[in-house]
């Protein structure tokens, strides 16, 4: 068995209204295997994209404890968790979420750059990834340029320009027709090991799903015996 | 983080760029444009008020006041102690002149009967040699001063143009003597005009008068006799002054500095340099106000941008800084701008003002010739008959145009600084949340 990446312990999280408390998250313990892909599927409003958000240190988990690789994010700060964001993860989100004043060359460029490379080094690597991922011919073009599926693979080239050790997703194929959501599912499972990153994936797809090597389903916050 | 500064500095432009391109450009150049004006102003206002206030100060110390002022225990200026005393500080290497004087107080009436007050300086003959600096401020060149002419006085040129008289003619002065056995006794004393001095300073112009102690003893004087003692640099008085007492052994309380003796009027000039200051500085914050609101408005519509930025792995300080440095682009170069006009505008005021008088004289002859009216177009900023200066006086100050530099790019750095602060404030999850 591989050595795991991701371990989740006890995992909570709270959002408090005026008028309530909701649990999110509660007591969510979860493994992943490096090098593996993963799945968390549930129902809408289950704690889905709040468990991505932790993993990814775009929130602070509530209580519990949440390692990915070195990275204990429970007790990282504000500025550990950015050198987090910039070092070891990628972020896949249901839209597409590409800055609209950059074009897709700078979009993808941009994370290599805030991570310390030279522009040219930056914008280098950005070049050939979305050649390889078939947009060479398109990144100069702006988001409001491209199609949905042009634009989604421009952010998973974003995802990837730093050569991430974990990929997370929401949703990736959320917003795209069948033929795009299957190319874009192809990319993912495809690439992520290529890159020997591990790969943790939110759908509502049943089949994305079942692609991956670890299924776990999230009901009312939480993790379901699989 | 490596490179931090410099992919900022990329979003940044980008933004710039974007903005340009879809013509939102007007706020960044009216905010740059309202932070020139300031800065232009600033600098205009302080460099003629500099020139008008230096003018009056270097009158008044190199004419009245002196930069230490001596009192002296003899009233004979031939006196042992007067005499030896500005020897010994001619020999000091601090002091440029060392000058005995005594003031009194008369009326000067002229051949026409108009009486006038004037304050009258009882100096050596030889004042002008002693102290050539005073000769230069009253612009009489090196021409003896105040002469040997017994009876002869130097007087201003705008008394002499209210008495009427020139060089070589006569003015009365009166005289007032005062003894237990004859009481009180009233008297004019006829004295030459000999010269006619022109400082620049109405004051002097108007009031005051040179005679020698010679001739000062028809009026009762010399009496209350000061030494005045000009420094190499009149900002070392405070020093000077207390190496006084144990060099030279004067009593302390006979010693005054210029910073002293003139206390009130310098901090009224000061005083109204200060609020003309604040004043005109309020325009920096009206300004700032602007950037705040225009920056506040920029920083919610980016949110979506600032999340993304920090999930890519932007800490939320050098995402704040994107705007902060929207802010310092705004007022570096509004304050540039504005330093190069007003610079411009300050060493040429005259001109300007020149420029502007020949522009209104030829609209208004323009208006007479339509009219078929007569106009002679004679306007004039600064008309003789209300001002009394020949021209605008203008004098920068390193120091000052730094800090009004600093203030215009601060003022719109530290607008942004505050409207970003909403930057710092939420996670990326918070914007990004799908659910």
């Amino acid at each position: 068995m591989s050595e795991a990446i991701i371990v989740c312990e006890d995992l909570s999280k709270t959002f408090k209204t005026d008028a309530e408390e909701l649990h999110i998250l509660r007591s969510v313990d979860l493994t992943v295997e490096a090098g593996s892909t993963a799945s968390i599927t549930g129902p809408s409003g289950c704690g889905k994209t709040t468990l991505l958000s932790i993993l990814g240190g775009l929130d602070s988990p509530g209580g519990g404890r949440v390692r990915v690789g070195p990275w204990n994010l429970h007790e990282l700060g504000e500025d550990g968790l950015s050198e987090y964001r910039s070092s070891f993860v990628g972020f896949v989100f249901q839209f597409h979420y590409l800055l609209k004043d950059f074009t897709a060359l700078e979009n993808v460029a941009l994370p290599a750059y805030m991570r310390g490379l030279s522009r040219a080094e930056a914008f280098d690597r950005a070049a050939a990834l979305l050649a390889d991922l078939g947009l060479g011919d398109r990144k100069n073009q702006y988001p409001g340029k491209l199609s949905g599926g042009e634009r989604q693979r421009a952010a998973i080239a974003r995802a990837l320009v730093n050569r991430p050790s974990v990929i997370l997703a929401d949703e990736p194929t959320g917003n795209l027709d069948e033929a795009n959501a299957r190319a874009v599912e192809d990319l993912l499972l495809g690439l992520a090991p290529g890159y020997g990153a591990t790969l943790v994936v939110v759908t509502h797809d049943a089949r994305f799903a079942s692609r991956t090597d670890q299924r776990f389903r999230l009901t009312e916050g939480e993790i379901e015996a699989p | 983080m490596k490179g931090t500064a410099s992919w900022a500095a990329f979003v940044a432009l980008r933004y710039f760029r974007a903005r340009r391109v879809k013509g939102g450009a007007a706020s960044f150049l009216l905010a740059a444009l309202g932070i020139a004006v300031g800065t232009g102003t600033l600098v205009v206002v302080l460099g003629v008020m500099n020139g008008f206030q230096s003018g009056f100060i270097d009158s008044i110390l190199e004419v009245d006041s002196h930069h230490v002022r001596i009192s002296l225990a003899a009233e004979d200026p031939s006196g042992q102690e007067p005499g030896l005393l500005a020897d010994q500080l001619r020999e000091d290497p601090a002091v440029s002149a060392a000058l005995p004087f005594a003031d009194f107080e008369t009326v000067a009436l002229g051949p026409s009967g108009r009486a006038y007050p004037l304050r009258v300086k009882a100096l050596p003959e030889d004042a002008g040699t002693r102290d050539p600096a005073l000769t230069d401020r009253l612009g009489l060149g090196s021409a003896p001063f105040p002469g040997s002419s017994p009876g002869g006085i130097v007087v201003g040129a705008e008394l002499a143009r209210q008495l009427d008289v020139l060089p070589g003619d006569e003015v009365s002065l009166l005289t007032v003597r005062a003894s237990a056995e004859e009481g009180v006794e009233a008297s004019t004393v006829r004295v030459r005009v000999t010269e006619v001095f022109h400082s620049g300073y109405y004051a002097f112009d108007y009031g005051l008068g040179f005679v020698t102690f010679e001739t000062s003893r028809a009026f009762g004087g010399p009496v209350n006799l000061v030494l005045g003692v000009k420094l190499k640099d009149r900002f070392g008085d405070e020093g000077f002054a207390e190496r006084l007492p144990s060099r030279y052994g004067l009593p302390v309380d006979r010693i005054v500095t210029w910073r002293t003796y003139n206390r009130s009027f310098f901090g009224a000039l000061r005083m109204e340099k200060t609020a003309m200051m604040l004043l005109v500085g309020l325009i920096f914050l009206v300004v700032a106000v602007n950037i705040f609101h225009s920056l506040r408005r920029t920083v919610f519509e980016k949110m979506e941008d600032i999340a993304v930025l920090k999930a890519l792995g932007g800490s939320a300080r050098t995402v704040r800084s994107i705007f902060v440095l929207d802010g310092l682009v705004t007022g570096f170069l509004g304050a540039t701008c504005g330093l190069a006009a007003g610079l411009a505008v300050t060493m040429n005021v005259n001109e300007v003002f020149a420029a502007a008088e020949a522009l209104v004289n030829a609209v208004l002859r323009l208006g007479s010739a339509l009219s078929r009216a007569g106009g002679s177009g004679d306007f004039q900023v600064f008309s003789p008959a209300y001002f009394y200066l020949v021209r605008i006086p203008a004098r920068v100050v390193f120091e000052e145009i730094l800090f009004i530099y600093g203030a215009g790019a601060s003022s719109a750095a530290a607008a942004a600084w505050a409207a970003s602060r909403r930057v710092l404030a939420f996670r990326p999850a918070e914007v990004l949340r799908n659910e």
